[in-house]
Protein backbone atom coordinates (compact mmCIF):
# COMPACT_ATOMS: atom_id res chain seq x y z
CA UNK A 1 0.00 0.00 0.00
CA UNK A 2 1.72 3.53 -1.00
CA UNK A 3 1.44 6.49 1.03
CA UNK A 4 0.03 9.66 -0.14
CA UNK A 5 3.70 10.60 -0.38
CA UNK A 6 4.75 8.06 -2.22
CA UNK A 7 2.56 9.12 -5.51
CA UNK A 8 4.27 12.58 -5.67
CA UNK A 9 7.20 11.55 -7.70
CA UNK A 10 5.11 9.76 -10.11
CA UNK A 11 2.62 13.06 -10.27
CA UNK A 12 5.35 15.32 -10.75
CA UNK A 13 6.99 12.75 -13.28
CA UNK A 14 3.68 13.33 -15.44
CA UNK A 15 3.25 16.97 -15.23
CA UNK A 16 6.64 17.38 -16.48
CA UNK A 17 6.33 14.89 -19.33
CA UNK A 18 3.00 16.85 -19.95
CA UNK A 19 4.33 20.43 -19.97
CA UNK A 20 8.08 20.27 -20.45
CA UNK A 21 7.63 19.97 -24.58
CA UNK A 22 5.88 23.86 -24.11
CA UNK A 23 8.87 25.26 -21.87
CA UNK A 24 11.89 24.08 -24.15
CA UNK A 25 9.44 24.44 -27.49
CA UNK A 26 10.85 27.80 -29.18
CA UNK A 27 8.17 30.53 -30.67
CA UNK A 28 8.85 31.34 -34.21
CA UNK A 29 6.49 34.60 -35.94
CA UNK A 30 5.07 33.17 -39.40
CA UNK A 31 3.16 35.01 -42.15
CA UNK A 32 2.30 33.81 -45.59
CA UNK A 33 0.84 35.51 -48.83
CA UNK A 34 -0.20 33.87 -51.85
CA UNK A 35 -1.26 36.42 -55.04
CA UNK A 36 -3.79 34.88 -57.59
CA UNK A 37 -4.30 36.23 -60.71
CA UNK A 38 -7.29 35.17 -63.16
CA UNK A 39 -7.19 32.49 -61.65
CA UNK A 40 -3.72 30.98 -61.82
CA UNK A 41 -1.69 31.50 -58.64
CA UNK A 42 1.30 34.00 -59.29
CA UNK A 43 3.27 33.91 -56.23
CA UNK A 44 3.42 32.51 -52.67
CA UNK A 45 5.82 34.14 -49.54
CA UNK A 46 5.94 32.34 -46.59
CA UNK A 47 8.19 34.10 -44.00
CA UNK A 48 9.28 32.39 -41.22
CA UNK A 49 11.59 33.88 -38.40
CA UNK A 50 12.37 33.22 -34.55
CA UNK A 51 10.25 35.25 -31.74
CA UNK A 52 12.19 38.37 -30.89
CA UNK A 53 10.07 38.41 -27.44
CA UNK A 54 8.34 36.23 -25.59
CA UNK A 55 4.40 35.73 -27.01
CA UNK A 56 1.44 36.00 -24.77
CA UNK A 57 -1.39 34.04 -25.85
CA UNK A 58 -2.66 30.54 -24.87
CA UNK A 59 -2.06 27.13 -26.75
CA UNK A 60 -4.25 26.10 -28.99
CA UNK A 61 -4.61 24.01 -32.02
CA UNK A 62 -1.44 21.90 -32.71
CA UNK A 63 0.10 20.22 -35.79
CA UNK A 64 2.59 16.97 -36.03
CA UNK A 65 4.90 17.51 -38.99
CA UNK A 66 8.16 15.27 -40.42
CA UNK A 67 11.33 16.83 -40.76
CA UNK A 68 12.99 14.83 -42.70
CA UNK A 69 15.72 15.42 -40.70
CA UNK A 70 15.85 19.00 -41.19
CA UNK A 71 16.21 21.87 -38.62
CA UNK A 72 14.91 24.52 -40.59
CA UNK A 73 11.19 25.26 -40.03
CA UNK A 74 10.35 26.92 -43.30
CA UNK A 75 11.77 23.91 -45.11
CA UNK A 76 9.75 21.57 -43.07
CA UNK A 77 6.59 23.81 -43.18
CA UNK A 78 7.20 23.49 -47.40
CA UNK A 79 7.89 20.07 -47.39
CA UNK A 80 4.04 19.89 -45.89
CA UNK A 81 2.04 22.42 -46.73
CA UNK A 82 -0.83 21.03 -46.77
CA UNK A 83 -0.77 20.32 -43.27
CA UNK A 84 -0.07 23.39 -41.98
CA UNK A 85 -2.36 24.93 -44.24
CA UNK A 86 -5.22 23.29 -42.26
CA UNK A 87 -3.64 25.00 -39.02
CA UNK A 88 -3.52 28.22 -40.28
CA UNK A 89 -7.13 28.26 -41.37
CA UNK A 90 -8.20 27.93 -37.94
CA UNK A 91 -5.95 31.44 -37.82
CA UNK A 92 -7.86 34.48 -38.89
CA UNK A 93 -6.98 35.25 -42.57
CA UNK A 94 -7.46 38.24 -45.04
CA UNK A 95 -8.64 37.87 -48.37
CA UNK A 96 -8.67 41.12 -50.95
CA UNK A 97 -10.19 40.27 -53.63
CA UNK A 98 -10.32 43.04 -56.34
CA UNK A 99 -12.67 42.20 -59.79
CA UNK A 100 -12.46 44.15 -63.11
CA UNK A 101 -14.93 44.42 -66.06
CA UNK A 102 -14.37 46.02 -68.94
CA UNK A 103 -16.25 45.28 -72.45
CA UNK A 104 -16.78 41.48 -71.81
CA UNK A 105 -12.71 41.44 -70.57
CA UNK A 106 -12.63 39.79 -67.08
CA UNK A 107 -9.79 40.57 -64.73
CA UNK A 108 -9.49 39.49 -61.17
CA UNK A 109 -6.80 39.54 -58.49
CA UNK A 110 -6.76 38.01 -55.28
CA UNK A 111 -4.47 38.34 -52.56
CA UNK A 112 -4.83 35.78 -49.46
CA UNK A 113 -2.99 36.86 -46.03
CA UNK A 114 -2.10 35.25 -42.94
CA UNK A 115 -1.37 38.52 -41.03
CA UNK A 116 2.36 37.80 -39.32
CA UNK A 117 1.04 35.26 -35.90
CA UNK A 118 3.16 33.48 -33.40
CA UNK A 119 3.53 29.67 -33.12
CA UNK A 120 5.41 27.39 -30.39
CA UNK A 121 7.48 24.85 -32.50
CA UNK A 122 8.82 22.56 -31.02
CA UNK A 123 11.35 20.23 -33.01
CA UNK A 124 12.37 16.68 -32.64
CA UNK A 125 14.62 14.22 -34.90
CA UNK A 126 11.54 12.98 -36.59
CA UNK A 127 8.65 15.40 -35.98
CA UNK A 128 7.83 19.39 -35.68
CA UNK A 129 5.22 20.22 -33.11
CA UNK A 130 3.56 23.48 -34.11
CA UNK A 131 0.69 25.08 -32.19
CA UNK A 132 -0.61 27.86 -32.70
CA UNK A 133 -1.03 31.09 -29.95
CA UNK A 134 -4.59 32.53 -29.45
CA UNK B 1 -57.86 54.59 -112.54
CA UNK B 2 -55.35 51.75 -111.39
CA UNK B 3 -52.51 54.14 -112.17
CA UNK B 4 -54.05 56.67 -109.84
CA UNK B 5 -54.80 54.54 -107.04
CA UNK B 6 -51.29 53.25 -107.24
CA UNK B 7 -49.93 56.44 -107.46
CA UNK B 8 -52.17 57.70 -104.35
CA UNK B 9 -50.60 54.59 -102.16
CA UNK B 10 -47.05 55.20 -102.74
CA UNK B 11 -47.77 58.88 -101.65
CA UNK B 12 -49.25 57.94 -98.70
CA UNK B 13 -46.21 55.78 -98.09
CA UNK B 14 -43.54 58.51 -98.52
CA UNK B 15 -45.25 60.80 -96.63
CA UNK B 16 -45.67 58.44 -93.90
CA UNK B 17 -42.15 57.81 -93.69
CA UNK B 18 -41.11 61.29 -93.49
CA UNK B 19 -43.50 61.84 -90.91
CA UNK B 20 -41.49 58.79 -88.76
CA UNK B 21 -38.10 59.97 -89.34
CA UNK B 22 -39.19 63.32 -87.96
CA UNK B 23 -40.05 61.82 -84.98
CA UNK B 24 -36.76 59.98 -84.73
CA UNK B 25 -35.10 63.40 -84.90
CA UNK B 26 -36.88 64.88 -82.52
CA UNK B 27 -36.26 62.22 -79.96
CA UNK B 28 -32.45 62.61 -80.47
CA UNK B 29 -31.80 65.78 -77.72
CA UNK B 30 -30.81 64.74 -74.75
CA UNK B 31 -33.15 67.44 -73.10
CA UNK B 32 -35.76 65.27 -74.00
CA UNK B 33 -34.84 62.26 -72.36
CA UNK B 34 -33.68 64.27 -69.30
CA UNK B 35 -37.84 65.31 -69.02
CA UNK B 36 -39.06 61.90 -69.15
CA UNK B 37 -36.22 60.82 -66.16
CA UNK B 38 -37.51 63.43 -64.12
CA UNK B 39 -41.07 62.11 -64.49
CA UNK B 40 -40.89 60.20 -61.21
CA UNK B 41 -40.78 62.95 -58.78
CA UNK B 42 -44.54 63.67 -59.45
CA UNK B 43 -45.46 60.16 -59.06
CA UNK B 44 -45.79 58.94 -55.58
CA UNK B 45 -43.01 57.14 -53.61
CA UNK B 46 -43.46 53.11 -53.78
CA UNK B 47 -44.57 52.33 -50.60
CA UNK B 48 -44.42 48.66 -50.03
CA UNK B 49 -47.04 46.97 -47.89
CA UNK B 50 -46.38 46.31 -44.26
CA UNK B 51 -46.56 42.86 -44.42
CA UNK B 52 -44.25 42.72 -47.81
CA UNK B 53 -41.61 44.21 -45.63
CA UNK B 54 -41.70 42.21 -42.45
CA UNK B 55 -42.11 39.01 -44.09
CA UNK B 56 -38.86 36.72 -44.56
CA UNK B 57 -38.23 33.86 -47.33
CA UNK B 58 -38.69 30.31 -44.94
CA UNK B 59 -36.03 29.25 -47.49
CA UNK B 60 -33.22 30.69 -46.25
CA UNK B 61 -31.26 29.71 -42.43
CA UNK B 62 -31.04 32.40 -40.06
CA UNK B 63 -28.46 33.04 -37.68
CA UNK B 64 -30.34 32.77 -34.03
CA UNK B 65 -28.89 31.69 -30.46
CA UNK B 66 -29.50 27.95 -31.02
CA UNK B 67 -29.68 27.83 -34.90
CA UNK B 68 -25.54 27.74 -36.57
CA UNK B 69 -25.45 28.87 -40.29
CA UNK B 70 -23.29 26.23 -42.16
CA UNK B 71 -22.05 28.06 -45.53
CA UNK B 72 -20.63 25.51 -48.41
CA UNK B 73 -18.70 27.54 -51.53
CA UNK B 74 -16.76 25.48 -54.23
CA UNK B 75 -13.24 27.07 -55.44
CA UNK B 76 -11.87 26.84 -58.60
CA UNK B 77 -8.46 27.51 -59.52
CA UNK B 78 -6.07 26.32 -62.60
CA UNK B 79 -3.21 25.32 -63.01
CA UNK B 80 -0.40 27.44 -64.47
CA UNK B 81 0.53 26.23 -68.32
CA UNK B 82 4.26 26.23 -67.26
CA UNK B 83 4.76 23.52 -65.08
CA UNK B 84 7.51 21.30 -64.55
CA UNK B 85 4.41 18.50 -62.61
CA UNK B 86 2.14 17.04 -62.31
CA UNK B 87 2.52 17.54 -58.64
CA UNK B 88 3.33 21.03 -58.92
CA UNK B 89 0.38 21.79 -61.18
CA UNK B 90 -1.88 20.23 -58.63
CA UNK B 91 -0.38 22.09 -55.63
CA UNK B 92 -0.62 25.64 -57.34
CA UNK B 93 -4.10 24.94 -59.13
CA UNK B 94 -5.21 24.15 -55.13
CA UNK B 95 -3.62 27.15 -53.46
CA UNK B 96 -5.32 29.24 -56.39
CA UNK B 97 -8.69 27.79 -56.23
CA UNK B 98 -8.55 27.80 -51.90
CA UNK B 99 -7.97 31.51 -51.99
CA UNK B 100 -11.34 31.66 -54.58
CA UNK B 101 -13.35 29.66 -51.79
CA UNK B 102 -12.10 32.01 -49.55
CA UNK B 103 -12.85 34.81 -51.83
CA UNK B 104 -16.74 33.34 -52.28
CA UNK B 105 -17.02 32.99 -48.38
CA UNK B 106 -16.46 36.78 -47.65
CA UNK B 107 -18.65 37.31 -50.67
CA UNK B 108 -21.27 35.47 -48.89
CA UNK B 109 -21.05 36.33 -45.46
CA UNK B 110 -19.74 40.24 -45.54
CA UNK B 111 -21.20 41.21 -49.15
CA UNK B 112 -19.25 42.91 -52.33
CA UNK B 113 -18.98 46.32 -52.83
CA UNK B 114 -19.66 47.00 -56.79
CA UNK B 115 -18.75 50.33 -58.40
CA UNK B 116 -20.34 50.50 -62.19
CA UNK B 117 -19.40 53.28 -65.12
CA UNK B 118 -20.75 52.67 -69.12
CA UNK B 119 -19.90 55.52 -71.26
CA UNK B 120 -22.44 56.45 -73.82
CA UNK B 121 -22.14 58.40 -76.78
CA UNK B 122 -24.69 58.76 -79.44
CA UNK B 123 -26.68 56.70 -77.76
CA UNK B 124 -24.36 53.67 -78.28
CA UNK B 125 -22.84 52.20 -75.13
CA UNK B 126 -18.49 52.72 -75.91
CA UNK B 127 -17.30 51.10 -72.60
CA UNK B 128 -18.88 49.26 -69.96
CA UNK B 129 -17.04 49.02 -66.54
CA UNK B 130 -17.99 46.58 -63.36
CA UNK B 131 -15.20 46.88 -60.95
CA UNK B 132 -16.23 44.35 -57.55
CA UNK B 133 -14.00 44.49 -54.53
CA UNK B 134 -14.16 41.78 -51.58
CA UNK B 135 -12.65 42.62 -48.37
CA UNK B 136 -12.90 40.30 -45.21
CA UNK B 137 -11.20 38.45 -42.14
CA UNK B 138 -11.78 34.95 -42.30
CA UNK B 139 -11.66 32.06 -39.29
CA UNK B 140 -12.26 28.75 -38.87
CA UNK B 141 -12.98 27.63 -42.66
CA UNK B 142 -12.79 23.74 -43.21
CA UNK B 143 -11.54 22.49 -46.86
CA UNK B 144 -14.03 19.40 -47.36
CA UNK B 145 -12.76 18.04 -50.63
CA UNK B 146 -10.70 18.47 -53.42
CA UNK B 147 -10.99 17.31 -56.91
CA UNK B 148 -8.82 18.10 -59.85
CA UNK B 149 -9.60 17.25 -63.38
CA UNK B 150 -7.88 18.55 -66.60
CA UNK B 151 -5.90 21.26 -64.65
CA UNK B 152 -8.89 22.61 -62.86
CA UNK B 153 -9.10 22.28 -59.29
CA UNK B 154 -12.11 22.70 -57.12
CA UNK B 155 -12.60 23.03 -53.61
CA UNK B 156 -15.45 22.60 -51.57
CA UNK B 157 -15.18 24.73 -48.16
CA UNK B 158 -17.03 25.01 -45.06
CA UNK B 159 -17.75 27.43 -42.33
CA UNK B 160 -20.01 27.56 -39.64
CA UNK B 161 -21.68 30.66 -37.91
CA UNK B 162 -22.41 30.60 -34.93
CA UNK B 163 -24.02 33.68 -32.72
CA UNK B 164 -21.42 33.62 -30.18
CA UNK B 165 -18.77 34.66 -32.48
CA UNK B 166 -20.37 37.31 -32.86
CA UNK B 167 -21.37 38.61 -29.03
CA UNK B 168 -19.16 40.91 -27.64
Amino acid sequence: MRSRDGDRPLTLTILTLIFLPYLWADEYIISYRAVVRDAIMVSETLNVSRAMQKCEGRHTTSILLETGGSDDLHQIIVHDHDTFFSLMQQTTLHIDHREKNIDATNQSHTILTMPPQCFTVDINQDLAKITALK
Amino acid sequence: MRYFLLLLVVMTGTAFAAEQSDVTVKARPAAETTVICASPQEEPAYTPPVSQVTSVPKSEPLLTETNNVHITVYGQGVAPMTTTSPAQAYALAKRAAIADAYRLIAEKVKGVRVEGQDTIKNMIVKRSMVRTHVDAMIRQANIIETTFKDGLCEVEMEIVLSRSQFSL
